[in-house]
């Protein structure tokens, strides 16, 4: 019955005043399927970058427009493995003038996803020693306030 | 007395060019060098001494550039000269008893040279001539060395931190909150701040400080939901002693109390709370107390910070939802209809003229409009600083790489200061076109070049980097691992400063490693600057000093030009 | 180790980032003053948690908030013996939690030890130097545990020598 479980029940879910997670970022205004579609395009792009070399290009266009937010789980993980492909295929001295080449909202996505790759140390691509690398040089660029907004911005990739 | 507004030089290729000394009734006074000391105010039988022909003839030389100390002046009775080695001197002192005693103070060192009726000079030790001296003399100094003038006055208040401070109109005074239930009003006593009064009333942790500068009010809000508007009464037990006395205000707010302002006309005090709302509090004549009106639409989380326009009715709003917000606040028993402006036209109560997001979606932590209202600027956690004109429309975002501001204010409609996490004051100017960051108004005093512009860059970062890399890293483990394995006997000796310790100074990126020895950083402020407030006016209405207080205890009050690189103006502490 | 430096540099910028701590009295409970990250029921007082790691073994977990940090660790065990000695430590310190200070009770699930740092421990100690701490922490249990080893298996030795030396 009821009277049993009603110290049980949450009461903040029917506050109509209560912050909810959505309600704190801008939301993708792109619908599912395109963001896969581009995500997918640009996966196809970079190969075509990294055979000819230009992988501050290949980046910089990886990490505009990244996917953000709840419904577009397969895209996130897609653009994950071409970061990681493309980071993976930098060799360690030309890290920071590929950094130096983003702009400052693209290094700020790089961030974002540097620590999302850290956080699945067992996936797939995932070179923890190389990400801790591109870590500090990105620190060194875009200083502690890059991560400061990798810590604050709701529009997690 | 006269008070001197400023002092300006030319500089020729001696080191002691001639100055002029501004004073306040526009007169001015041009003597052979430059007066040095921390008080403004001169007495007349200096001046007739200071321009006496006779000293002109001296240039000073001395064989070290670092400027002399000072210490309070006092009226003068005797000036004469003194030759030393290869120094060229002058003195002065005063006092009343020791007529023909002379003793000048160089800070080579720490050495003193002091000098006879007939102009010998002895080097005595600093100590102990100081004390010789201090108890009777009083010396006026004359120093060739200006650029130390506008360097910031700091104080160390207490241990405690300082969450909020205020000064009195007249700057003599400064209520301060100590992290505790009471605020604290210190008076400045010489070259110190002494605790006055106390204003205790609040139940828990005072949160925020005014103190209005035309009626003379305090107005204090607390973490107990509480505010209280303090007023200066005859104490009924000492008829001449005059107390604070405090009248509390009924908020009806179910939360904490997070910051508190008066308005421009100081008819109006906004409180911002944790209960998702700010009140709006004006005095009611007839039932003789403080009325307060709630705004609640459309905030959705704790109001950190509050800032008036100067219109007295718009109020400007940061709050933990990462918004910042324009509302009016408009009281038809207290304010007159405002005159539409960049904002909007028609001004209803709640209405909201403008909601701004963070760049990155950072707790708002501190707004503030420009002098005349036509933009405001909020500080966000995310390290952002977002500058808003309606009128343009135009939101400028500067993103930074250094650890968020949390408190700022404005100098002129084209330059405001913010300070925070990084525990320094940093100048950022612009326009509706855009903006940038000017550099920090903390010289980190040490022995270092200093190139303005890239001294915005984090300390602490570059610090570890450059210090954290390489061989460090391995003495450290050396070094920690043996004090590890002796930390089972006593009297451990504490960690020198560690070549891995981030720098917490300007320039940490440089050789030398980090910017921290002994543990303590390069900035004056040790910890997070928590209240950046306007403390000086220039002649054009443009701040030219604040005064900051931060969680380390220290109240310092800085100089604006000092970050502008600008060619140092000398002025009179 | 070669990654052992930019793994304790990133966990020292990213610590030093999530230290930016300020006093928030409870938006839930009237006058009452929690850390955040502890409470966890106001969302947008939640920072985004991080995870910086130098292999799978190695992690740490920084759960920043307004007014608090929460720092896991997950240390390196490579064996049986390492797993006892780290449990062992780490529950001899976490025992004694309260004149840590800084030390949470019972770690976070998936991590040997956590941290738990507030606005007033930023108050009463230097922020660069609680940092400090951490990494010289960090670096230290890792020492430790492997000394420890080392003098356990040396001890078993000779224990075991004499004992079998009784029997010629």
């Amino acid at each position: 019955m009821a009277t049993k479980d009603f110290r049980k029940i949450n009461i903040d879910q029917y506050d109509e005043d209560v912050l909810l997670e959505e309600d704190l970022y801008d939301h993708d205004p792109r619908d599912p399927a395109t963001v896969l579609a581009e995500t997918k395009q640009k996966a196809a792009a970079v190969r075509g970058l990294i055979a000819k070399g230009d992988i501050a290009g290949a980046l910089s266009s990886v990490l505009e427009n990244a996917p953000y937010g709840p419904k577009v789980d397969d895209a996130k993980i897609l653009n994950l493995q071409t970061i990681l492909l493309l980071l993976n295929s930098t060799k360690t001295a030309d890290i920071p003038s590929t950094i130096k080449a983003l702009s400052s909202d693209a290094q700020d996505t790089l961030m974002k996803y540097l620590y999302k790759a850290m956080a699945m140390p067992g996936y797939a691509d995932v070179n923890s020693s190389a990400l801790l690398t591109w870590h500090e040089k990105l620190t060194d660029a875009a200083g502690i306030g890059c991560i400061t907004r990798v810590m604050t911005d709701r529009r997690t990739v | 007395m006269k008070r001197i507004v400023s002092i300006s030089s030319e500089e020729d290729d001696s080191h002691a060019p001639p100055a002029t000394i501004h004073f306040a009734d526009n007169t001015s006074l041009t003597i052979p060098f430059v007066v040095y000391s921390p008080y403004t105010e001169v007495p007349e039988a200096t001046l007739e001494l200071l321009s006496d022909p006779s000293l002109s003839a001296i240039k000073e030389s001395l064989n070290n550039p670092n400027p002399m100390t000072s210490v309070p002046m006092g009226e003068i009775t005797a000036t004469g000269l003194f030759q030393k080695a290869n120094v060229d001197g002058v003195y002065a002192c005063g006092n009343a008893s020791l007529f023909m005693s002379t003793v000048v103070m160089a800070m080579n060192q720490g050495q003193m040279a002091g000098a006879g009726a007939d102009h010998e000079i002895a080097i005595e030790d600093y100590a102990a001539g100081i004390a010789a001296a201090t108890a009777t003399y009083r010396l006026l100094i004359l120093c060739n060395n200006f650029r130390k003038m506008s360097s910031p006055e700091a104080y160390t208040i207490a241990q405690v931190p300082l969450v909020a401070h205020s000064f009195s109109p007249d700057r003599s005074a400064i209520a301060l909150s100590t992290n505790t239930n009471e605020a604290q009003i210190y008076a400045r006593q010489g070259y110190d701040w002494q605790p006055v009064s106390t204003l205790a009333g609040h139940d828990k942790l005072v949160t925020s400080i005014d103190w209005a500068p035309t009626t003379d009010r305090i107005v204090t809000c607390g973490q107990d939901r509480n505010a209280y508007v303090w007023t200066k009464e005859a104490d009924p037990s000492s008829p001449s002693q005059l107390i604070w006395k405090p009248t509390l205000v009924v908020l009806k707010i179910n939360r904490a109390a997070t910051q508190v302002r008066w308005s421009p006309l100081e008819n109006k005090f906004a409180v911002a709370s944790g209960a998702r709302s700010i009140c709006v509090c004006s005095f009611d004549e007839e039932m003789n107390w403080w009325a307060s009106k709630q705004l609640k639409k459309p905030i959705r989380s704790t109001v950190l910070c509050v800032d008036w326009h100067p219109n007295n009715v718009l109020l400007a709003a940061g709050s933990a939802d990462a918004k910042a917000r324009v509302f009016s606040t408009f009281l038809k028993e207290v304010d007159k209809k405002p005159p539409a402006n960049v904002w909007g036209d028609k001004f209803p109560w709640n209405t909201v003229c403008g909601e701004y997001s963070s760049h990155a979606g950072g707790w708002v932590h501190s707004v503030g409009f420009s002098p005349s209202g036509d933009a405001m600027a909020f500080t966000s956690h995310d390290s952002t600083i977002t500058i808003v004109y309606p009128s343009g429309p135009a939101v400028i975002t500067i993103k930074g790489t250094t650890l968020p501001y949390v408190t700022l204010t404005w100098t002129a409609e084209d330059a405001l200061i913010a300070a925070g996490h990084d525990c320094q004051p940093v100048l950022f100017s612009g326009t509706a076109s855009g903006w940038k960051a000017i550099g920090s108004l903390d010289d980190a005093n040490g022995p270092r070049s200093s190139s303005l512009p890239s001294s915005v860059s984090s300390p602490r970062t570059a610090g570890a980097v450059g210090g954290g890399g390489g061989p460090p890293v391995g003495r450290l483990n050396n070094a920690a691992f043996n004090r590890f394995k002796d930390a089972d006997s006593r009297g451990q000796s504490s960690i020198p400063g560690t070549p891995s310790s981030p720098g917490g100074g300007l320039f940490g990126g440089s050789a030398t490693p980090g910017g921290v020895t002994g543990g303590e950083l390069m900035t004056l402020h040790q910890n997070t600057i928590t209240s950046i407030r306007p403390y000086e006016w220039g002649p054009n209405g443009n701040v030219t000093k604040v005064s900051t207080t931060g969680v380390d205890g220290k109240l310092v009050i800085w100089s604006v030009s000092a970050a502008a690189g600008l060619a140092p103006k000398i002025f009179v502490r | 180790m070669s990654s052992l430096r930019p793994y304790l540099v990133a966990v020292r910028s990213t610590l030093t980032a999530a230290m930016a701590l300020e006093n928030f009295a409870s938006q839930v409970v009237e006058r009452h003053n929690k850390p955040e990250v502890e409470a966890g029921t106001s969302i947008e007082a939640l920072l985004n948690p991080l995870v910086i790691s130098r292999n799978e073994k190695e992690q740490v977990l920084i759960e920043p908030s307004i007014n608090s940090v929460r720092m896991s660790i997950r240390i390196k065990q490579q064996d049986d013996i390492e797993r006892i000695l780290c449990h062992k430590f780490t529950r001899f310190m976490m025992m004694r939690a309260e004149n840590f200070v800084i030390l949470r009770r019972k770690p976070v699930t998936g991590y040997d030890i956590s941290f738990l740092i507030t606005n007033f421990h930023a108050e009463t100690m230097l922020k660069h130097k609680l940092v400090d701490f951490i990494i010289q922490f960090m670096e230290e249990v890792d020492k430790e545990i492997s000394e420890t080893r080392l003098s356990l298996n040396a001890r078993a030795r000779i224990v075991a020598e004499s004992y079998l030396a009784t029997f010629g």
